[in-house]
């Protein structure tokens, strides 16, 4: 049954409760997001060339020395939280990366001295905070409803689901920000920092489909 | 060596080393390495076909008033 | 030495001269409607081998080794698509992820060099992602039809209760939706806006371009594949020579949609999307409330 829908699984690593599994869907996800970690630690910040206002020559805009530390920092706690998302086959384990990924995003921008900038990061803030109610809500309706989080034995409970998948679907959304809620989350990426900027569209991407495999499997 | 053909080399030396693995090894990692080979020796082989720049100003952007 | 790996090479070449003929024709097709005679039909090949021994230079502005690193990456991540889908005939949803890391790539490449044009692009990416990843909910309705998403299950079905096309024409067309927003001068094709200079590959020149050109004709062929495979079924993907006669004529019709639309603004591109998703996702409701 989870076979027909992230192909083969190799193993699991079960540390107590929390559950990892390889299968070949989430290595595949797990090598992407460790490998664009390493490639945003090792590259420097491109210089943007900014159009000004009633001016003829253009601008070019250097990310300083300290704003580049936090915001490495924190572009690597979310490819690591991604690489996490990845692999674990834990409901709750999953909603937490999820909320980790969301809070490091902001993180990401919010070193950046600009006003644009930080009222998007603001809003889209609002919107992932909102957005964890429904999240771990439908967690905690799950486990009421079945006795269990793992996503193992979730498919194997003939219950279904349909509403707390939806609640689910709709958290998901706003955490990472996808279709109606993209407009603020859109403005973020103009900041300067490409490969910074680049961790956190890959990181919501990739949880996308992720939750849609999970979706699928309870 | 300037930085394209210095970029070109150590993507060699990796495209290289992965087509030694996918003959060494079997089974799934093969797939893995080809994905991983092919670009790097793409690049790797290319950049040492290419002609060395003749601009005066390499690297600047033909944007205006820059 | 696994002899697979023979196949996949062999497969590899294969995707990419076709992809890159096809590519050819297209642009041809869309020539004569538009009343011009066109390049021959090699002419993307021959672009391909050209730029690829042209020289490059690192702008000033770029960060490294981000800005190598996604040009590298499209060809990785449509090589990946390839075995997947062609090879191992395995899960959809892997298929998803590799659409998804194209965006990434498209983004990166944009912001990465630090040109504005290739910044618009990068942003716009963003916002085609946003608009054209829903559009996977088809994925969604193909499970709750089949019981599956591996490739290989789809094909099974289909050799039992005939193709998917007539069952879902809904998922097909949106589907093709996303075939039409890949295809070069689509409608949907804000990303590499010719008001934008190339968009997201202005400042990939050379033999980064070239490395750029080979990704693209794979991902043409590849996601033509998927669309013959998931769509109209086993016994066209059976023999190659079927195949490549699909192919060509979806990239007639692909071509006549591109040829006769215009580029539409990047807000109408992705309402539109949004609106053609929504309908999938109605679609998904549906089957789902009366399949359970």
């Amino acid at each position: 049954m989870i076979s027909s829908i992230i192909g083969q699984l190799f193993g699991i690593v079960p540390f107590g409760d929390i559950v990892f599994g390889f299968s070949e869907f989430s290595i595949i996800g797990f090598v992407v997001a460790l490998i664009f970690t390493i490639v945003v630690y090792l590259t420097k910040p491109e210089k943007q060339l900014e159009a000004q206002k009633f001016r003829v020559e253009d601008k070019l805009e250097v990310v300083s020395l300290e704003e580049l530390k936090i915001r490495r920092m924190m572009a690597i706690v979310c490819g690591i939280a991604t690489a996490g998302a990845m692999l674990t086959y834990d409901l709750f384990d999953y909603a937490l990366f999820l909320t980790l990924v969301g809070i490091a995003n902001i993180g990401i921008v919010s070193a950046v001295k600009k006003d644009w900038v930080l009222n998007a990061s603001y809003q889209y803030g609002l919107i992932a905070m909102i957005a964890t109610l429904p999240l771990f809500g439908s967690a905690g309706m799950i486990l009421a409803k079945t006795g269990t989080l793992s996503l193992f034995e979730l498919p194997k409970i003939p219950t279904s689901l349909l509403f707390e998948k939806i609640i689910f679907a709709a958290g998901m959304a706003g955490e990472t920000g996808i279709a109606p809620f993209y407009a603020s989350k859109a403005e973020m990426f103009r900041a300067p920092g490409s490969p910074y900027i680049l961790m956190i569209h890959l990181s919501s991407l990739l949880l996308i489909v992720r939750t849609v495999e999970i979706l699928l499997t309870i | 060596m300037d930085e394209e053909r210095k970029c070109g080399l150590y993507l060699l030396i990796i495209g290289l080393l992965c087509t030694f693995g996918i003959v060494m090894f079997k089974g799934m990692i093969c797939y893995l390495l080809y994905v991983i080979a092919v670009p790097c020796l793409l690049y790797g082989i290319g950049s040492y076909l290419i002609p060395k720049t003749r601009r005066k100003n390499a690297g600047r952007l033909p944007f205006r008033g820059f | 030495m696994d002899s697979s790996i023979i196949n996949v090479v062999n497969l590899t070449i294969h995707a990419f001269l076709v992809g890159s003929l096809l590519l050819g024709l297209h642009r041809k097709i869309i020539a004569r409607i538009q009343g011009r005679p066109g390049p021959p039909i090699i002419q993307y090949l021959l672009h391909t081998i050209k730029f690829y021994v042209k020289e490059i230079t690192f702008p000033i502005t770029a960060g490294n080794p981000l800005y190598i690193f996604v040009a590298l990456l499209d060809v990785s991540v449509w090589l990946t698509a390839l075995i997947i889908a062609i090879d191992l005939k395995s899960s959809l949803l892997i298929i998803i992820g590799i659409y998804v890391l194209q965006k990434i790539v498209e983004h990166g490449c944009g912001l990465s060099s630090g040109s504005p044009y290739g910044k618009i692009g990068g942003v716009r990416s963003v916002f085609s992602a946003a608009a054209e990843v829903p559009l996977f909910a088809v994925v969604a309705a193909i499970y709750l039809t089949t019981h599956s998403v591996l490739i290989s299950d789809i094909l099974n079905y289909q050799s039992i209760h005939g193709s998917l096309l007539f069952k879902m024409p809904i998922c097909a067309f949106a589907f093709f939706i996303l075939l039409v927003s890949k295809a070069p001068n689509s409608p949907f094709g804000i990303v590499k806006g010719k008001d934008i200079v190339s968009g997201y590959m202005t400042e990939h020149y050379g033999l980064l371009a070239s490395i750029i050109y080979i990704a693209e004709a794979i991902a043409y062929f590849a996601l033509l594949w998927i669309f013959i495979a998931v769509f109209i079924g086993p016994w066209v993907v059976s023999h190659p020579l079927i195949t490549l006669a699909v192919m060509v004529g979806l990239t007639v019709i692909l071509a006549f949609v591109n040829g006769l639309t215009p580029l539409l603004a990047p807000h109408h591109s992705v309402m539109l999307q949004m609106t053609i998703a929504g309908l999938v996702l109605c679609d998904v409701l549906y089957r789902l409330i009366m399949g359970g």
